[in-house]
């Protein structure tokens, strides 16, 4: 896993996609992970009787994992989030086959010398959009900055 | 839709609710590679600095896990022995849809920020605050209302780690009205 610098992604650049198959032992296994016990994310008879939807499906942090997946896969281990917005516009359910994409929207060195990234991010199911996310992330300015040990003013994502 | 809408009629006890700091708690988990490891096996995540305590040190120095990770970290355990079942998470969300009588409440929609990270062996505390409330709407799914919840997490030097804020909507499918 490459590490990439803020020099060298430029707005209008697409990420490499990501693409998986969501189980549902991977949807159950994502809940557990993350602690969540609800039973939209575990209990068939409950998601598709009682909430009335075609399966059980993945969480917000399941998706979100996805997402930064796609972001360190794509820019590297060092990378740092600093805000993510996630738009569920339908259900991952169980079973799907999903595909993850982005493009860099926006890049700016703070007035600290941060480095963000902007990212529009889409989860897309049967090439029908799932989820939208909006990133900003840093990413190190050179071999020698390391975002994740900024603290107070030097961090204002 | 704001908390200060005038045309928004909402009962008690939510209309007292909305602006109130609630469930402040110190989480009864710890931050644990374990839910790391697995959330990323989930998804096929092979960061190293996830799987690698030595990775993590080196590239990032020190155990940090995914900030997206946060709420996991004070969600109760599903049983304990001393009976103490703890703060659900987004617990006002489930306070709102028994307030309402709603059978289904779902999240839409979330914006996280995150400040300093949560490290492996942490324990985090959280607290709820309810921004405002919709008046009843129909949509695809049935009749209810939206609802915004904004959590905010702190470690036990009482640093922000994360404030989490999340777009609901409760309601009953039109068949059952």
């Amino acid at each position: 896993m490459s590490q990439a610098y803020y020099a060298d992604r430029e707005v209008g650049d697409s990420l490499q996609p990501l693409e998986l198959a969501v189980t549902t032992t991977a949807v159950v296994a994502g809940a557990m992970a993350t602690r969540d016990y609800s039973p939209l994310h575990h209990d068939y008879q409950y998601a598709t009787e009682t909430a009335g939807h075609a399966d059980i499906f993945l969480n917000t942090i399941h998706q979100g994992a996805l997402f930064q997946r796609l972001l360190t896969d794509n820019l590297g281990p060092r990378i740092r989030l600093g805000r993510l917005r996630i738009a569920m516009k339908r259900p991952v359910y169980a079973g799907s086959a999903v595909t993850v994409i982005g493009v860099l929207t926006h890049k700016a060195i703070d007035d600290f010398g941060c480095a963000w990234l902007h990212f529009d991010l889409e989860l897309l199911v049967a090439d029908e959009l799932a989820s939208s996310s909006a990133v900003i992330c840093a990413v190190p300015l050179d071999l020698a900055d390391n975002p994740w040990q900024r603290r107070g003013e030097e961090w204002q994502p | 839709m704001t908390a200060s809408d005038a045309s928004i009629d909402l009962p008690e006890p939510v209309a007292g609710w909305v602006g109130q700091l609630r469930y402040q708690r110190q989480s009864q988990a710890w931050v644990a590679a374990t839910n790391v490891h697995a959330l990323c096996a989930a998804v096929e995540d092979a960061n190293p600095v996830w799987w690698d305590s030595e990775a993590a040190l080196e590239l990032l120095g020190a155990e940090f896990t995914p900030p997206a990770m946060v709420s996991s970290w004070t969600r109760p355990e599903l049983w304990r022995p001393d009976a103490d079942s703890g703060v659900i998470p987004l617990q006002l969300h489930y306070d709102l849809k028994a307030a309402f009588n709603y059978p289904t409440a779902l999240v839409s929609g979330f914006e996280s920020v995150f400040y300093q990270p949560a490290v492996i062996g942490e324990r985090l505390s959280s607290s709820q605050l309810l921004q405002k409330v919709s008046a009843e709407k129909t949509t695809r799914l049935g009749r209810g209302r939206f609802w915004v919840i904004e959590v905010r997490y702190h470690n036990q030097d009482q640093a922000l780690v994360a404030t989490e804020q999340f777009d609901c909507f409760g309601y009953r499918r039109e068949v059952e009205a």
